[in-house]
């Protein structure tokens, strides 16, 4: 038997359905993704994947990302963006659902 | 045994898409027959019959074989007699033993009604008269009437009992299991019950198997209560439990920490006349080693030697275990030499055991010699063993030395533990390896440790936890970084550091990356007044020195206090002033984060006794700021280790956040004016000064 777990964010399914459920995107995050639908995990993923592909990382400063035209676009039109703030930025394109 | 066949589940699940493509992609007969030819049972003989819709086709096995397999689709009972026709007057071969047949029916169980099971065999038996079912058949139809999960009462499961005692075969043993076990697995535990008492009023009683199985399964799911009834009914059928039946009950009733009743069974149990044996010994140290109480383990283990009971390679790990649980990591570390001695081989989970005690105590640098240890004497550490270590070294604040086992951990492909994963990734953010975070993030995923929801909630939460501490860095007035810096120097240029400052890392991240801001205003304020408050330190370490630092050099404190010893030495008359809150404070501080876990062994009577305005002028003040700094940094720490383990329950979490801030605020106004009264007396100070 296992004792009192703390409960995880993966036992929240509002939590979880908010990741992984397919949205339909903005018409910018399509162009990026190259789907027209996607979850905001697998945005954050893509995104993600397309700094480390790419090399978007300052080299001084790993955790600064140069943002490239094409980041850029999706990312607020910021240059530089720190990798702390990723997250926040891809929910930026992911508003809450209004409860059914 | 009655169980379904796997083979024959992956046979009829296949067929089913495959039906389900040939209807989505053709309509027509023929290449429905292609399709059907080029399906994964191809190599079988298909007999398909396709839903009531479409008319009946004659489905004429494509290849012959000597045992064909037959797929029931529908559970009409009119559809499956006439399959069953087609198979005999298109086989002239058909084997002759009653499996075949079995199977056949236990095909058209999986899909009908048990009442149209009972018919289709009475049908084969009288359409095909070498066929005589036998005790296998029968049970394919008992299992089939206890596996409905809703079933109200047991009248389907004595109609097939009937028929099996009509048939010849009366229930036996194995026809009990059978329908415990199955009726159990759908958690019809009440019918289970009745079951065998009908059964064992039946002169047919559950062997001992059946039986623990019953207790066993009853235990986990049913009241206690419910448990002790059962037994009882069943001692009047003359079934009684047995020593396993009561270890079952013990590991059961330790497992709820229900230990009043588990020396109540033991007392039972000597009354049955059975001796304790090494099993059942095992599960009471379990016990309470859940309770993380260490002196009963070593009791139980005293015990077994006194009753002469051979303790096994898991008595010692239990007890190594529980020890180490309970911080008794000395005597854990003797019952590993005991353990050797005795030609117990100490194994991972012996080792692991024995590592999370010590990273407990904050000894992971002891752990991860342990690890080159238990390696040399060819024990392989296991994933838990890495985990155990890493969580461990984050949380000493090595994150070198934890980073190094994480590429360790990387090579041989270990997967990484909800737990440890966490800690390692805050530990990253702490010192702004954001980048390296992301990369751990990117392995936990790669390497299926976690699922990409729990992943991914993780790392933003770490990060939302990084940037609010930030923030409140950035927010926390007056005091810029470089006043932090100066705080640094203040500690790099200490020598001799004692007890509390013993490693320099474990202080430092933290100022580096500000990430508790609130606390370090306080420290580089102290820092500000280095001069009086070196001096203060050092009048606080040797009362008798004469304040002849008056002027900087700022940083003399060549022996910084330590809480319990220095200002306890002090205590008798000390030049007690304000300013010695910020450094009093401070020390408590430091300490914690120095030697995490140790505190309370450190007592601090004397800041209390001391004569200081502020501290006198609050009750239990003392307690009050180890109260307020404890669980400042133990909320802050439970935060951090909670950031993926969000509670579901949004109120509680608010509550702690509300109780959190509230004493901060405390703290802070406690602090504040504190830090007023030692500004007035500086600037009162430069006045006499400048005066002289």
């Amino acid at each position: 038997m296992l004792p009192p777990l703390k409960k995880a964010v993966t036992d929240n399914p509002k939590k979880v359905a908010n990741l992984i459920d397919l949205v339909n995107l903005p018409s910018i995050l399509r162009e990026f993704m190259g789907q027209s639908q996607s979850s905001q995990l697998n945005c954050f993923r893509r995104v993600w994947s397309y700094i480390k592909e790419n090399n978007l990382q300052d080299p001084i400063n790993k955790n600064v990302v140069n943002c490239d035209e094409k980041l850029k676009g999706i990312l607020l039109g910021k240059s530089k963006i720190e990798l702390t703030e990723l997250p926040v930025l891809v929910k930026l394109h992911f508003p809450k659902q209004p409860p059914k | 045994m009655g169980k379904l066949p796997q083979a024959f589940r992956r046979a009829a699940s296949q067929s089913a898409v495959s039906t389900l493509l040939n209807s989505n992609a053709s309509s027509s007969s023929s290449s429905s027959i292609q399709e059907q030819i080029a399906s994964p049972i191809s190599n079988r003989q298909s007999h398909k019959k396709n839903s009531n819709k479409k008319p009946i086709k004659n489905n004429l096995p494509t290849t012959k074989s000597n045992t064909p397999s037959v797929i029931f689709e529908s559970p009409k009972l009119s559809d499956a007699k006439t399959l069953f026709n087609s198979i005999i007057s298109s086989n002239k071969t058909l084997p002759s033993e009653p499996s075949f047949y079995s199977s056949i029916l236990q095909s058209f169980s999986s899909v009908s009604s048990v009442q149209d099971s009972i018919l289709f065999l009475n049908h084969m038996i009288k359409t095909y008269p070498p066929f005589s079912p036998n005790r296998f058949t029968y049970h394919v139809l008992l299992v089939q009437s206890c596996s409905s999960p809703d079933e109200q009462s047991l009248s389907s499961v004595h109609n097939v009992l009937n028929l099996m005692t009509n048939g010849g075969f009366p229930p036996n043993q194995v026809s009990t299991d059978l329908a415990v076990r199955t009726l159990c697995g759908c958690g019809r535990e009440e019918h289970a019950i009745e079951l065998v008492k009908e059964l064992s009023d039946r002169n047919s009683p559950p062997d001992a198997y059946t039986y623990n199985f019953l207790v066993r399964h009853l235990v986990k799911n049913r009241s206690l209560s419910t448990v002790n009834c059962f037994i009882k009914d069943m001692g009047e059928f003359g079934v009684k439990p047995d020593l396993v039946t009561y270890t079952i009950m013990i590991d059961n009733v330790c497992n709820s920490k229900n230990l009043r009743e588990a020396t109540r069974l033991l007392g039972v149990l000597s009354e049955e006349g059975y001796k304790p044996d090494c099993y059942v010994y095992n599960t009471i140290m379990k016990g309470y080693c859940m309770l993380s109480q260490g002196a009963n383990v070593i009791e139980v283990y005293k015990k077994m030697q006194d009753e002469g009971v051979e303790p096994d390679k898991y008595t010692y790990n239990t007890l190594i275990f529980g020890l180490s649980k309970s911080g008794r990591l000395k005597e854990a570390k003797k019952f590993l030499r005991v353990m050797n001695e005795r030609g117990h081989l100490p194994d991972a989970v012996t080792y692991t055991s024995l590592m999370n005690g010590m990273c407990r105590e904050g000894d992971a640098l002891g752990a991860l010699a342990l690890l080159g240890e238990m390696e040399e004497k060819g024990c392989s550490p296991n994933s838990c063993t890495y985990n155990t270590l890493l969580h461990g070294l984050c949380k000493a604040r090595l994150l070198d030395k934890g980073l190094e086992l994480y590429g360790l951990m990387k090579k041989v492909d270990i997967k990484l533990e909800t737990g440890s994963y966490g800690t390692f990734l805050r530990a990253l953010c702490r010192n702004g390896r954001v980048a390296e975070a992301y990369e751990v993030f990117d392995y936990a995923i790669e390497s299926k440790s976690l699922s990409d929801v729990a992943a991914y909630s993780t790392l933003e939460t770490t990060l939302k936890w990084l940037r609010k501490a930030r923030e409140q860095g950035k927010s926390s007035s007056g005091y810029s970084v470089s006043k932090f810096c100066t705080w640094e120097l203040f500690d790099v240029e200490m020598k001799d550091p004692p007890s509390p400052f013993n490693s320099k890392t474990k202080i430092f991240p933290i100022f580096k990356n500000q990430i508790l801001p609130t606390r370090f205003t306080l420290h580089s304020h102290a820092a500000a007044t280095g001069g009086l408050i070196s001096q203060h330190a050092a009048s606080i370490r040797n009362p008798a020195a004469p304040s002849s630092h008056a002027t900087p050099p700022l940083l003399t404190v060549t022996q910084p206090p330590s809480p319990s010893a220095s200002v306890a030495a002090n205590n008798p008359k000390p030049p007690f002033t304000p300013y010695h809150f910020p450094i009093v404070l401070l020390l408590l501080v430091s300490h914690r984060f120095g030697t995490p876990g140790d505190t309370s062994s450190h007592p601090t009577p004397s800041v209390a006794d001391s004569t200081s305005p502020i501290f006198c002028s609050r009750e239990e003040t003392s307690e009050r700021t180890m109260d307020c700094v404890d669980p400042i940094i133990n909320e802050e720490v439970d935060d951090i280790e909670n950031t993926d383990m969000i509670a579901t329950n949004d109120d509680v979490q608010k509550a702690k956040r509300a109780k959190t801030s509230q004493v901060w605020k405390h703290i802070e106004e406690t602090l504040m004016s504190a830090i007023k009264v030692e500004d007035e007396l500086c600037s009162q100070g430069d006045k006499k000064e400048l005066e002289r």
